[in-house]
């Protein structure tokens, strides 16, 4: 065995080509293994770009390697199924000494890692069991025990398993000349140690390594020349800022002549910079290839096909049902489905299949009904019991039949091709999530229900991740800093160096604290401190230090993606000359210039405005009068709003209503019937015809209202000759222009008086303000209408404020005890003329945006689409970065 | 080395025993708390592990790190150390000490942070389904609560906060549901009566002087009877016995009115309260069941995703210190130091967990009872107040700080002068210390607004600030660092004690064309640029959301006309049916204005685009997509940027799993939560006015510091539902027959009343006190009026300056009172107009071009691949560009290809294909007959004699190999070398006729050719062993040119994205024919829509 040390960027990798060409023209069959599958697939490219034509498994990961010696019969369980099995037996033997945290999924993640640990040592769960342990020490030897059984029970081997069968399997075929590089390894675990020693004895090894190896395994050799890219230290303000200067960067870099793909970008801390800099190269323009993994949750394959299977266990509610059905490849994103979701929306909260596909049948759902009955099928599988690799069949089968587009065009841009890809890239590993967990149940367990089944690959599902392949050639790299540390190119940004990721902190194993990791080493167990963790962290910097060829651009941010303040690394501590970075914006994308408003000037609109308003409704004109525009949206273009959610239906429109139903029927009673009773009748109809869900709520506004109701019949305080509630009437406002409503109720005094009355239920500091509001012409549009239509006076009009029983309005009612504004001398006149006048400008193409009475904006449905809040005028430019305004 | 005062320097070097320390405003502070920490490490020999240093804030956590790693620097062991210290919030703290604990604890090892606003919305939930539980199960006991409660649409909330209360003293529901009534053991009714009868009987003749009084005496007494026969009856019989009271003070003789108004005010008031307990006590009890059961809802939510809320940290920290004896004396002597900063802001809970982890003669407090302000997240100055009477008490150390290094002597006079004698204040001298330049106007100003109407109160207050904002821009002084300097926007920050009073300064703000930023941070959903964003999701979500889609329409992002909105809806019924018609049909794009046509056409091929990306794409990137393909541009450091970016960092925040429909429900909580207090980041906010609530100001100091709206109160009274420590659960209801407004009292609503009252004052003074202290050079004292006289925090300054009654005028008067002057503005009409140019300019952001992109294919391809995209473009696109396989695909391998495999339509023989393969191969194993069967067939022929007689001879060889910049892999089946030259073989197993297999050999002739070019001159051949037909295949120069060309037009597709159809026979075999392919349509397309048009 030789080993090859040199610091990092002295070009070690390059004498690993070298010696591998030699040995390949020699005829031999070298082989170079790397720690990652990137790297493997960088390294490969590399070789065959400089004309080397060998095999491309002449370079292997180190995983696959192993798996390679182990041969067959020694398949590694999938990380999926581990998981599963140590839940399983978490729960099983309920171990006092985790307490609760055995029953969390975060238990079972620590479990695992510290199977891995172990393994890493070269210790297996019997060597474990066989120390005096303290007893958190001792379960987890049991769980890991139980575990190891299970899989192999299942076909499986563990990770130090799969690595012992190939050190033997290495040891029985000493001998075979053998050809071997190890590169690109940071530190290598005892296990690997096992290996690379068996590895050493059968065949010419040579590995990699850095200035100083703390292993003794490694001798001394000499390396070439270190390379010393210019490095460059950038601090920005904020993430936002620092990933537009990256881009900006890039951007120089390439028209300076440095291709796309000579250009990396290494990344810590992925939950950030990963999204952000996906969105800031889309921006700049910048093609680049993101080397990470995506959550499978949330990704239409799982919930769709998961979701259905949710659905299923769960009785179809209808919410959930919404949810799985949207996600649909086929119809998901079809008008046929919009309007369905809106229509079941109405009946939430709604369960079952029966109703879905009632809904599905209603007019206008095109096609969806016979899509919806596919996707219904498995409502009956949850009273079956399968075997699970049958479940695993099945739901494999689902996911082929079901999750197909429909007819799909090519893409229209790269970013498009990865929604395009992320589709079948998330099914596969769907269909792999649900599969792998099958070994889960020893093959002497016979059927399992589906909700058994279900219940641990749901799990898996949600902890999966896929990948989506993209091998475009001239692109930006963005990698993991773990994986760039390999790569090769001209320029390489580090982002996002701060003193939290740069170094990036271990914790202690939670099971195994350090002074316990002491303790087992030395009694021969070798696992690592936490200290030795952190030292690969100075050598993963090391590593990056010197990748690139050119320039090394590290930057980091003022403050985190919180706002809140970081410090830089300190492996950049005592660096004095730091740029700033700098503001900018990618060129060009004018936004699109405001289309023509507040005008309608085509005569065939003009007309087909005309022909829409001939009948108006007194509301209508009200709106008219508040804003031309509100009336537009709302009346012309009748824009209509999306379904309230469940909780929010219990609206002043809907007790407006109730209210107004009970009076109806009261008044009808010439006031005799028992109001409350008549607005119970009223609210339970409400319930029933809205939906409304039970509970504390509606409780409390039953309650509040029956005490308005309790209130409304006993204030009454004249005696008219007639009273008549409800009464419709038609007014010509204008030729071709008729107004229809109906009056709450009005009281015929005499011959010639009368008193409107009009019921409203809406807070009473509101309809207070009726009185003031010069939009509202109910009041005098009614008086009008009792004058020409009925032929009546009217003496007095009055909003009744039912909540607290208070009366506004003009006029007087003799013998009452009213508060009323006088009636002004052209009340209605006044009302008449505003209303003709803002007809005739409806009927001129004026619906413009701009309200009689701006405090009403905020109860009107359009607030947002009329753009009364215009764009933001103010463009005062910040001081960015340090540079000065 | 800096220079410390000796007070400082007492506080720095301390060390012997705890140690309590009372820091005034701009006292050096952190500086001290910095320099001790350094000693602690450099002269003692600790290392930062421990020593724990607390703060109040992340901001200060912050802080403190960064001068800690200033004052280290170039140290890199200590700098190492320093990573792994502890300097931190209680939460902080908390957070590391159960994750490293975890177990101990009983958590889940990974648990996650539900922040402030996630948990409220979890709670809400909780509460809401513990109150519908108690609906469904218990109704009438229920919808008797309903009946009784005072306010029961507000009862969620209010026991949602009751239960933090609760919590954050330290208490569990069960303990606080035992509390006694505070006035247990009170008379009763029949006690009362005697005692008022023993009282009247006591008044003599000199007492009943006049004959209304001796009819006082006598009412009295016939009410005593009264109320001694009504003892024990129904509660509101008694009700109505003691709203007959008939007490007239005025009617008693002056010498005894006191104890007759005692005997009313508190004995009375007393019994009612005890009645009132009496009457209620089951409803009081189902009170306390919802909150037990919303305890536990709350409590298994939580544990069924594995996350804490705040409250949880601290609980959870203390619960398992006590629990388990063993941690909690690790940590104790884990940290030889405590440091606790601005302890007056602690409250019972996180008392408790600091006296756990502290160790005997290891704690160091640091706190002001001044600057208490956080009662409304409970807090108890009164801890830090009992803490420094223990240390002077044990003769520990206990040291002030009271040199000023911040503000002016006027300003701190004015301070002294307002406030030392306010209650919650402990008077105390603030001793000026920093040097300023001389002055001749005063430092502090007073502007006094006055009005007639109660609207344009503010609103012209906010103007006249406004216009001293740019008044003061430019032309007031300030000292720098060297020498003097002109103020400009951001030295000024105005402050306000309520955050609804900010509107009209921002609407102020904004007509001047002043730039601020506001504390407020989520303001940016309910501007422009948010609005168009959240409509613009709506409609992704669901186009049927008209006014969302109108919104869209007529936003900047597509700007259409009003006549094209009209016009699309006249294509359909609605305005979604026109836009799913003219989708579906884009020639109607022609009855269009040719812009409004052009917008339309390509808001409708984005929006389908859009909606197929959102199910895959992250939420940030998609809105950031949206945004930037519909050709609206932001810039960093504008209003607009700020807003965008705004929007995309929330969003970039909650990418995991979660759906647009859920994000958009999200939004409607962080729009109701954007009300609530927000910390402004500490990122450079640029050159502009910082507008804040009083208590986010807190720690923080400006040049110009403005106090806006001084009259408006702080919140008053207590809620129906209220918790004191001190009390337990106080209950409020509704009498219909009660005419007060705060209806009945529980006794332990009664003595919370009292005691939050007293809190609201104390900590009102204090809070005016922390906003005055953050003044460096310029105080404005703000207030407006309508009235003659004013309340809240302006009255204070009314009186002590006597500003009652001076009339308005347009020059400031000077204010003398003692030794300082005041600048005092008193103004009836509006400020003169003045109006910021728009003078910043966007020259400090580069415009970048866009890169000219090419290069974008693939940098391998695959052989089998490469002859598939020969045969079919649109089939290789479908299949292995995308990646659309029927049935069971290939694990996704990171070291292969990212390419789906062949599509077969009959599995098992596709199976048996791969055995005969691996038969070929030379692989061991039990094979099926037939599949030994076709292997024989080449064994046996001329073929494969010859090459298991060869010289050297390889099988499924795979290579890799550089064909015109792409790199092309494949797996040669064989091939062999003898003495007639090299020849390749390639063994298929179609089933196929001998005439089918001739027709066959001209697709896969490119392989061949392929293989050829990897392995150099040699004779290829394909051998389909079904019909044992052999045909050659020509691989010379001529065939390899046309692989070549295949390579580059494959490139060259996949730049262009550019798939073609090659529609023919072998299209009935194409599993996508009739499906995703249109060669021909199947007619069972779903309804288009703009979705899928
Ligand atoms: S919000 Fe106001 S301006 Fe806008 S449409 Fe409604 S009424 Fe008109």
């Amino acid at each position: 065995m030789r080993i090859v040390r040199g610091a990092p960027g002295t070009g070690k990798t390059a004498l690993v080509f070298r010696e591998f060409k030699q040995a390949l023209a020699g005829g031999r069959e070298p082989r170079i293994v790397v720690p990652t599958a990137t790297l493997v697939r960088h390294f490969q490219h590399e070789l065959a770009r400089d004309g080397v034509i060998c095999r491309p498994r002449s370079v292997i990961s180190l995983a696959r390697f192993v798996a390679e010696l182990a041969g067959e019969a020694c398949p590694l369980a999938p990380p999926a199924l581990t998981r599963s099995l140590i839940r399983a037996s978490l729960k099983l033997l309920e171990l006092p000494a985790f307490a609760e945290a055995a029953k969390t999924d975060g238990m079972a993640s620590v479990l695992e890692e510290t199977i891995t640990l172990f393994e890493n040592a070269g210790c297996s769960p019997e060597k474990l069991a066989s120390r005096a342990l303290a007893p958190r020490a001792k379960a987890f030897a049991r769980v890991w025990g139980a575990v190891d059984k299970d899989l192999q029970a299942a076909g499986y081997r563990s990770r130090l398993a799969q690595f012992r069968a190939a050190i033997s399997n290495t040891l029985a075929v000493n001998g075979i000349p053998m050809d071997l590089w190890f590169d690109g390894f940071i530190h290598f675990s005892q296990l690997e140690v096992e290996l690379l020693e068996a590895l050493g004895d059968a065949g010419r090894v040579v590995i990699t390594a850095g200035e100083d190896p703390d292993q003794t395994l490694f001798d001394e050799v000499t390396s070439g020349v270190a390379r010393r890219p210019q490095m460059t230290e950038v601090a920005a303000d904020s993430v936002e800022r620092e990933a537009d200067d990256i881009a900006r960067r890039i951007l120089e870099l390439n028209a300076a002549g440095t291709p796309f793909r000579e250009i990396g970008v290494a990344v810590r801390d992925t939950a950030v910079y990963e999204h952000l800099l996906r969105g800031v190269f889309e921006r700049f323009g910048i093609p680049a290839r993101f080397y990470f993994s995506r959550a499978l949750a949330g990704h239409p394959a799982a919930t769709f096909l998961g979701g259905l299977i949710d659905c299923a266990l769960k009785g179809w509610d209808h919410r959930d049902a919404l949810g799985a059905l949207r996600a649909d490849p086929r119809m998901g994103l079809s008008a046929a489905f919009d309007r369905f979701e809106f229509e079941v929306r109405e009946r939430l909260p709604d369960r079952g299949v029966n109703e879905l596909l009632k809904v599905a049948s209603l007019e206008g759902m095109g096609d969806y009904k016979r899509r919806l009955a596919d996707c219904l099928a498995i409502r009956q599988w949850p009273e079956e019991s399968l075997r699970p690799a049958d479940w695993a069949r099945r739901m494999e089968q689902l996911a082929a039949k079901l999750f197909l587009p429909g007819r799909l065009e090519p893409v229209a841009s790269f970013a498009d091709l990865d929604s395009a890809r992320s589709l079948t890239a998330g099914l596969r590993a769907f269909t792999e999530a649900v599969s792998d967990v099958a070994g889960l149940w020893p093959a002497e367990r016979g059927l399992v229900t589906l909700a058994e089944y279900w219940a641990v690959a749901v799990q898996a599902v949600r902890e999966a991740a896929y990948r989506v392949p993209d091998d475009r050639r001239d692109v930006v790299h963005v990698l993991s800093s773990y994986e760039a540390r390999q790569w090769d190119v001209s320029a390489l940004f580090v982002c996002g160096m701060t003193n939290r990721d740069y170094p990036k902190r271990s914790s202690q194993n939670l099971l195994f604290p350090d002074t316990e990791i002491d303790a087992l080493r030395r009694v021969g167990i070798p696992l690592r401190r936490t200290s030795e963790l952190e030292e690969d962290e100075d050598k993963l910097w090391g590593e990056l230090r010197y990748r690139a060829r050119r320039e090394l651009i590290v930057t980091w941010p003022r403050h985190d993606a919180g706002g809140r303040s970081v410090e830089a690394s300190r492996y950049l501590a005592g660096r004095d000359a730091v740029e700033v970075a700098q503001a900018c914006v990618p060129a060009g994308g004018e936004p699109n210039r405001r289309g023509a408003r507040g005008r309608l000037v085509s005569e065939e609109l003009l007309a087909a405005v005309a022909g829409a308003h001939q009948q108006m409704s007194v509301t209508a004109v009200e709106d008219l009068a508040q804003c031309r525009f509100k009336f537009f949206a709302g009346r012309t273009l009748a824009l209509r709003t999306p379904p309230d959610r469940p909780e929010e239906r219990l609206q002043p429109k809907v007790t407006g209503l109730i209210m107004h139903e009970a009076l109806e029927e009261w008044l009808k009673s010439n006031r005799r019937a028992d109001f409350v009773a008549l607005f119970e009748e009223a609210f339970a109809k409400a319930c029933r015809e809205k939906h409304l869900p039970p509970g504390f709520r509606l409780e409390v506004e039953r309650t509040f209202l029956r005490g308005i109701a309790a209130k409304v019949s006993t204030t009454e305080q004249w005696q008219p000759e007639e009273t008549r509630a409800e009464v419709p009437f038609e007014l010509p406002l204008m030729p071709g222009i008729l107004i229809k409503g109906r009056m709450d109720r009005i009281d015929r005094m005499n011959d010639t008086d009368c008193v409107i009355v009009d019921y409203k239920s809406g807070r009473t500091k509101r309809v207070e303000s009726f009185t003031q509001n010069k939009a509202k012409l109910q009041g005098p549009l009614y008086a009008l209408a009792a004058r020409e239509t009925l032929g009546l006076r009217t003496i007095a009009m009055m909003y009744v404020a039912v909540r607290e029983d208070k009366r506004f309005g003009w006029g007087a009612v003799p013998g009452a005890e009213l508060e009323l504004l006088p009636m002004p001398e052209d009340w209605i006149e006044a009302a008449q003329a505003l209303a003709v006048s803002r007809v005739e400008d409806l009927l001129a193409g004026l619906i413009e945006a701009r309200p009689t009475e701006e405090a009403d904006c905020r109860f009107c449905d359009f607030r947002d689409a009329c753009h009364v809040k215009q764009d933001t005028v103010q463009e005062l430019v910040q001081v960015v970065g340090g540079a000065h305004a | 080395m800096r220079e410390f005062t000796g007070e400082q320097l007492s506080a720095i070097e301390y060390r012997r025993l705890d140690a309590c320390v009372v820091a005034g405003p701009g006292s050096g502070k952190t500086t001290v708390l910095v320099e001790r920490y350094k000693r602690l490490v450099e002269r003692e020999g600790l290392n930062p592990n421990q020593i724990l240093a607390i703060t109040f804030t992340e901001k200060a956590a912050a802080n403190m790190k960064s001068r800690l790693a200033a004052e280290f620097r170039g140290d890199s062991t200590r700098l190492r150390e320093l990573e792994r210290g502890w300097v931190s919030t209680i939460h902080g703290f908390c957070n590391r000490l159960l994750r490293e604990n975890a177990i101990a604890a009983g958590l889940d090892p990974r648990f996650t942070m539900l922040d402030e606003r996630q948990a409220e919305d979890l709670r809400s939930g909780c509460m809401n389904s513990a109150l519908d539980t108690m609906v469904a199960e218990r109704r009438e006991e229920a919808l008797g609560l309903i009946d009784m409660i005072q306010a029961p649409m507000f009862l969620a909330g209010q026991l949602k906060s009751v239960y933090d209360a609760i919590l954050a003293a330290g208490r569990t529901i069960q303990e606080v549901r035992t509390v006694p009534s505070p006035q247990a053991g009170g008379p009763d009714a029949a006690g009362l009566a005697d005692i008022l009868l023993a009282i009247v009987s006591q008044w003599g003749d000199a007492m009943l002087g006049t004959p209304v009084r001796r009819d006082q005496k006598r009412d009295l007494q016939e009410w005593a009877l009264r109320l001694r026969e009504a003892n024990g009856a129904p509660f509101l019989v008694l009700k109505q016995v003691l709203a007959d009271c008939p007490i007239n003070l005025t009617r008693i003789h002056p010498d005894v009115r006191p104890v007759v108004k005692a005997f009313r005010d508190d004995a009375l008031e007393a019994l009612e309260s005890s009645l009132v307990d009496a009457e209620t006590s089951r409803h009081r009890t189902l009170v306390f069941d919802v909150l037990e059961l919303f305890d536990e809802l709350y409590r298994r939510r939580k544990t069924e995703i594995g996350a804490l809320d705040f409250n949880d940290l601290e609980r959870r920290a203390i619960q398992m210190l006590r629990e388990h004896p063993d941690v909690r004396k690790r940590v104790r002597e884990q940290f030889r130091q405590v440091m606790l900063d601005e302890y007056q802001d602690i409250n019972e809970q996180q008392a408790d967990l600091v006296a756990l982890i502290r160790g005997a003669d290891q704690f160091f407090a640091v706190g002001d009872p001044n600057q208490s302000i956080y009662g409304f997240r409970h807090a108890r100055p009164e801890i830090f107040r009992k803490y420094r009477d223990e240390v002077v008490g044990e003769g520990k150390h206990s040291a002030e700080i009271l040199h000023n290094f911040r503000s002016r002597a006027a300003i701190l006079a004015t301070v002294e002068a307002l406030l030392n004698s306010a209650t919650g204040i402990d008077a105390r001298q603030l001793l000026p210390k920093r040097l300023f330049h001389d002055k001749v106007e005063p430092p502090v100003e007073i502007l006094r607004v006055l009005a007639t109407d109660k609207d344009e109160a503010p609103e012209r207050e906010a103007r006249w600030l406004a216009y001293r904002i740019l008044a003061m821009r430019g032309s007031l002084v300030l000292s720098g660092k060297d020498g003097t300097r002109l103020a400009e926007f951001r030295d000024m920050a105005i402050l306000c004690r309520v955050g609804d009073a900010m509107q009209p300064i921002l609407d102020a703000l904004d007509d001047a064309g002043i730039p601020y930023v506001c504390g407020r941070r989520q303001s940016f959903l309910t501007q422009r640029e948010g609005l168009d964003i959240r409509a613009a999701l709506h409609t992704l979500a669901n186009p049927r959301d008209e006014v969302a889609l109108a919104t869209v329409l007529r936003s900047q992002l597509v700007g259409l006309s009003d006549e094209a909105l009209l016009r699309l809806k006249m294509q359909g019924h609605s305005l979604i049916s026109g836009l799913n018609v003219v989708g579906f049909d884009r020639s109607r794009l022609s009855g269009f204005a040719p812009e409004d046509a052009e917008k339309l056409g390509s808001f409708l091929r984005n929006l389908k685009r859009w909606r197929v990306a959102q199910a895959v794409v992250s939420l940030d990137v998609l809105i950031s997509r949206v945004l930037t393909e519909s050709g609206f541009r932001w810039q960093p450091g504008t209003v607009k940027g700020d807003n965008v970016e705004e929007f995309l960092r929330l969003a970039r925040g909650r990418n995991a799993g979660r759906s647009l429909s859920d994000f958009l429900v999200e939004l409607e909580s962080v729009e109701d939560a954007a009300s609530k207090e927000a910390e402004l980041s500490d990122e450079d906010q640029g050159n502009r006015v910082q507008v804040m609530t009083t208590h986010a100001a807190k720690g923080l100091e400006f040049p110009v510091t403005m106090i806006a709206a001084m009259e408006r109160e702080g919140r008053k009274g207590a809620p129906s539902v209220s918790y004191t420590p001190e009390f337990g659960m106080g209950l409020r209801w509704t009498d219909a027959r009660a005419k007060e407004k705060d209806g009945l009292k529980d006794t332990w609503a009664k003595a919370n009343g009292d005691r939050l009252k007293d809190r609201e004052e104390e900590e009102g003074n204090r809070l005016l006190y922390v906003a005055m202290t953050r003044a460096e050079e310029h105080l404005i004292l703000s207030y407006s009026m309508t009235g003659k006289s004013v309340g809240g925090w302006a009255k204070k300054v009314d009186e002590y300056f006597q500003l009652k009654g001076q009339p308005p005028a347009l020059e400031p008067v000077i204010a003398r009172t003692g030794e300082f002057a005041v600048t005092a503005r008193i103004v009836d009409t509006d400020p003169p107009l003045l109006k910021l140019e728009r003078s910043v300019s966007a020259a400090s952001v580069v415009v970048m071009e866009r890169p000219e992109v090419s290069g974008q294919h693939d940098s391998t391809v695959n052989v089998t691949s490469l002859v598939a995209f020969g045969l079919c473009p649109r089939r290789y696109y479908l299949q292995r560009y995308l990646g659309w396989t029927s049935g069971r695909a290939r694990r996704f391998d990171p070291e292969e290809l990212p390419e789906a495999e062949d599509e077969v339509a009959d599995t098992s023989a596709a199976e048996l294909g791969t055995m005969v393969h691996s038969i070929l191969a030379g692989e061991p194993g039990a094979w099926p007959p037939r599949a030994v069967e076709l292997a024989s067939v080449f064994q046996a022929s001329e073929l494969g004699l010859r090459a298991s007689r060869a010289a050297k001879a390889e099988r499924e060889w795979d290579f890799i190999i550089d064909v015109a910049g792409t790199l092309v892999r494949g797996t040669v089946d064989l091939w062999f070398q003898d003495d007639a030259g090299q020849v390749i073989v390639d063994y298929k197993t179609d089933d196929i006729s001998a005439d089918g297999a001739r027709t066959k050999a001209a697709e896969y002739a490119p392989q061949l050719a392929l293989y050829a070019i990897a392995l150099g001159q040699s004779r290829a051949y394909l051998h389909f062993l079904r019909p044992n037909v052999v045909v050659e295949v020509a691989v010379g120069e001529g065939a390899q040119a046309a692989v070549r060309r295949l390579v580059r037009d494959l490139g060259t597709a996949q730049n262009s994205l550019q798939f073609d159809l090659n529609v023919g026979d072998h299209c009935r075999a194409c599993s996508f024919y009739k499906g995703m392919c249109p060669a021909e349509s199947g007619g069972d397309q779903e309804e288009s829509s703009v979705a899928a048009v």
